[in-house]
């Protein structure tokens, strides 16, 4: 009877730290990606964020999935600390460039971030900087959007890290 | 006996079940997102204007649109540490001038006492937007305050037209 006992606990151990170790791998999460082929991305108004054309790569990823240039979240819930930094040109001089954030498809109004871009033979360097709260199924991709109707912008260089920081 | 032996096995699993409740809230956080790390986010899109005159000094950047925080106590120009630790610190701006080739800095402060995690660019003309970002990493203690100040060598204004302002706890 001692050993059934024995033997019965040790099962309902082992499957509550089965439970935890479980809970521990879906938290947490690491994304790096980048644009490997850039691409122009039309801005066809002024002032309307337009999707950033351009293929990217994944390099890391735990818990985040990356399809058609946008990554959603798979692990159960964290802060996810997202870092861009990207290069860009444009066809039209004096361009202000926005780029933004969308979660779920809704602008991160603390992701925008715009540089001006003089001459069509110049390149405009930005950095964003966000923190968003996400939990799992939450999406997160990258728009653009210019002053100047009709411009083509082209990220000729974007890479992007994501951490779930809790 | 038996009837011992039921009672055992229903006891684990009741611990088994709270235990691993308590775990899981603890893990994921709870249902308002509120996190188990000291964070702060301040922001502005509204065009955030910080006057630099005299020139060369540094002004303190306010009017910040306090964001997602936690343990962290925010005003719209000022963090404030609750919690003892290290510090991962990120900010990024776009900005324009009041003037033409005016060198902007924008400089991190932990109690008035420059941290120097400091960014800088030339605005060749006023109206250039330009664009910037600092990072680095504070060894902070309960009760200081951390903002972030700007100055220029000329002009007389820096209108941020997009700012964040980001800290959190790694250790």
């Amino acid at each position: 009877m001692k050993t059934l006992i024995t033997s019965i606990l040790l099962l309902l151990s082992c499957s509550l730290f089965a439970q935890i170790t479980v809970n521990i791998d879906n938290q947490g999460g690491v994304l790096y990606a980048y644009i490997n082929t850039p691409a122009a991305t039309t801005t066809t108004d002024a002032g309307t964020y337009y999707y950033l054309q351009g293929t990217f790569t994944n390099e890391t990823t735990k818990n985040w999935a990356l399809v058609s240039d946008t990554v959603t979240y798979q692990g159960l819930r964290g802060l996810a600390l997202i870092a861009i930094t990207g290069s860009l040109s444009t066809n039209t001089a004096n361009t202000e460039v926005t780029l933004a954030l969308k979660k779920n498809g809704i602008v991160e109004p603390n992701s925008l971030m715009t540089v001006e871009i003089d001459k069509t033979t110049d390149i405009g360097a930005l950095a964003v900087i966000d923190l968003i709260a996400m939990k799992s199924g939450d999406n997160i991709s990258i728009w653009i959007s210019s002053d100047k109707a009709g411009a083509l912008i082209t990220a000729q260089t974007l890479t992007t890290s994501a951490i779930i920081l809790r | 006996m038996k009837k011992l032996l039921i009672l055992l096995l229903f006891i684990p699993f009741g611990i088994q079940a709270q235990v691993t409740q308590v775990i899981a809230d603890e893990l994921v956080g709870k249902e308002d997102l509120k996190f188990n790390t000291p964070y702060g986010l301040l922001y502005d899109n509204s065009g955030l204007v910080v006057s630099i005159t005299p020139n060369d000094v540094y002004y303190t950047a306010t009017g910040f649109t306090v964001g997602i925080s936690n343990e962290i106590t925010c005003t719209d120009s000022t963090f404030t540490i609750v919690k003892s630790g290290t510090y991962l610190c990120l900010s990024s701006q776009s900005f324009i001038g009041s003037n033409n080739s005016m060198v902007c800095h924008l400089s991190v402060f932990v109690d008035d006492v420059e941290a120097v995690i400091e960014a800088e660019r030339k605005l060749g003309t006023a109206s250039d937007v330009g664009a910037t970002s600092n990072s680095g990493i504070l060894t902070l203690t309960a009760g200081q305050v951390v903002k972030l100040k700007a100055k220029s060598n000329t002009g007389s204004t820096v209108t941020y037209n997009h700012i964040t302002f980001t800290l959190f706890k790694i250790n």
